[in-house]
């Protein structure tokens, strides 16, 4: 399954909590928590989130064969 | 269920035979075994075959699946446990053990979520532990059986690849929700607190716990999108308005009290995910559960593993067992 490219708006959404989903993958959730304590102190600075939205796409990436990744890229990536 | 428990010579026999194996016991016990594909660490209490147990005798064991090989064990200290995930294995995952109180354990505990590669790769694992009769007279180690040496100050990290066609997934169960009350946040990240923020207002938490009769038997619970994770109390210190924890809470993160509940056991067995057992290479459960719900002699499911001071699914987690799940693609 395609991971979408971090420019998809998907990730950014995920990210700041306009997107209200939950993912399944574990890591995600993690991932997201802690830089969302970040990208609060800097008022969602939009590097910071063009960054870790990248970041949040590695994870996907590099984990691409679990199967609550496969449902998050089914679900909310698609 | 398979059989986790093992004496000094059976888990020799293991060794010997060369498969990867991670490893649970008194630490007299762990000092007598070969060299070999292992890491251990300190504790004797353990969810058995036969309930929970505190057990001096033998060694919990869990071996890992056929297929999935020990690539080798690392070390890490305070200064350079946050290569951790950035050193686990592209095809595999990696198992810790951290001596509870150790600079390294606080050291991870603090500072995981913001090392290189966070959760890039699977780490699971857990903090070593005493008897609690022992607390403060001995101290927990690991072991990193690749050498047979006992380490006080250092964790070890067992890498572990996998076959093709197969992959780790990392879960949690926790009983324990958000309550109803108010959000509670912190002024500083840290494994203690005076003040904190109820509703905006600027308050002693240890002052506040008392003045709600907050039951510190139950944890604080943060949302993680969706995963409730749990941050439990170990002391309140009236005198000075201090109160302590097991794992660090974090500024900018509101927590919770958690919701009552009510048999854990009951609890545990309905949010055991179907077929669990089966499927979990390793798995630990927090001393804390052992103990407020008096899971000595009792069951959980048919979930074996040892009984720890903290447990690790990417980061430190309380009052929650840890594991993870090796599936085909």
């Amino acid at each position: 399954m395609q991971v979408p490219p971090a420019t998809h708006p998907s990730w950014s959404d995920l990210l700041t909590g306009k997107k209200a989903q939950q993912p399944a993958f574990m890591a995600a959730r993690m991932f997201i928590v802690r830089c969302r304590m970040e990208l609060v102190k800097n008022k969602f600075n939009a590097d910071e989130v063009r960054k870790s939205a990248a970041q949040l796409r590695d994870l996907y990436v590099k984990n691409a064969d679990c199967p609550s990744v496969k449902q998050d890229l089914a679900t909310l990536l698609s | 269920m398979r059989d986790h428990m093992f004496t000094v010579q059976e888990v020799e026999a293991l060794i010997h035979r060369g498969d990867g194996l991670l490893l649970a016991g008194q630490e007299p016990l762990l000092r007598r075994l070969p060299r070999g594909n292992w890491i251990g660490g300190t504790i004797p209490y353990f969810m058995a075959g036969e309930g929970g147990i505190v057990d001096h005798e033998r060694i919990f064991v869990h071996e890992l699946p056929f297929g999935l090989r020990c690539q080798g064990v690392r070390r890490y200290g305070s200064g350079d446990v946050d290569r951790v995930y950035a050193d686990l294995p592209a095809d595999g995952f990696g198992v810790i053990i951290l001596p509870a109180s150790s600079p390294v354990h606080l050291a991870f505990a603090l500072g995981a979520p913001n090392f290189e590669q966070f959760a890039a790769r699977p780490l699971v694992g857990w903090v070593s532990g005493v008897h609690l009769d022992d607390l403060g007279s001995k101290s927990p180690k690991v072991f990193d059986g690749t050498t047979g040496e006992a380490l006080e100050e250092k964790a070890v990290v067992m890498h572990v690849t996998l076959p093709k066609g197969k992959v780790a997934e990392l879960g949690v169960l926790n009983i324990f929700r958000e309550g109803n009350g108010p959000a509670i946040n912190f002024l500083s990240s840290g494994f203690s607190a005076k003040e904190v923020e109820v509703d905006g207002e600027r308050q002693n938490f240890a002052q506040y716990i008392k003045k709600n009769g907050l039951d510190t038997r139950l944890p604080l619970v943060a949302d993680y999108c969706g995963t409730p994770i749990n941050v439990s109390y170990q002391a309140v210190d009236d005198a000075n308005g201090e109160v302590f924890f097991y794992a660090p809470v974090y500024a900018g993160m509101p927590y919770r009290h958690a919701a009552p509940v009510g048999d854990y056991v009951t609890e545990f067995t309905s949010q055991l995910p179907k077929d669990l057992g089966q499927r979990t290479a390793f798995s630990c459960n927090c001393i804390l559960n052992f103990l407020y719900s008096n899971l000595e002699g009792k069951k959980t499911a048919n979930i074996a593993c040892p009984i720890t001071f903290g447990e690790i699914a990417y980061q430190l987690l309380n009052q929650t067992m840890a594991y993870v799940t090796i599936d085909s693609v």
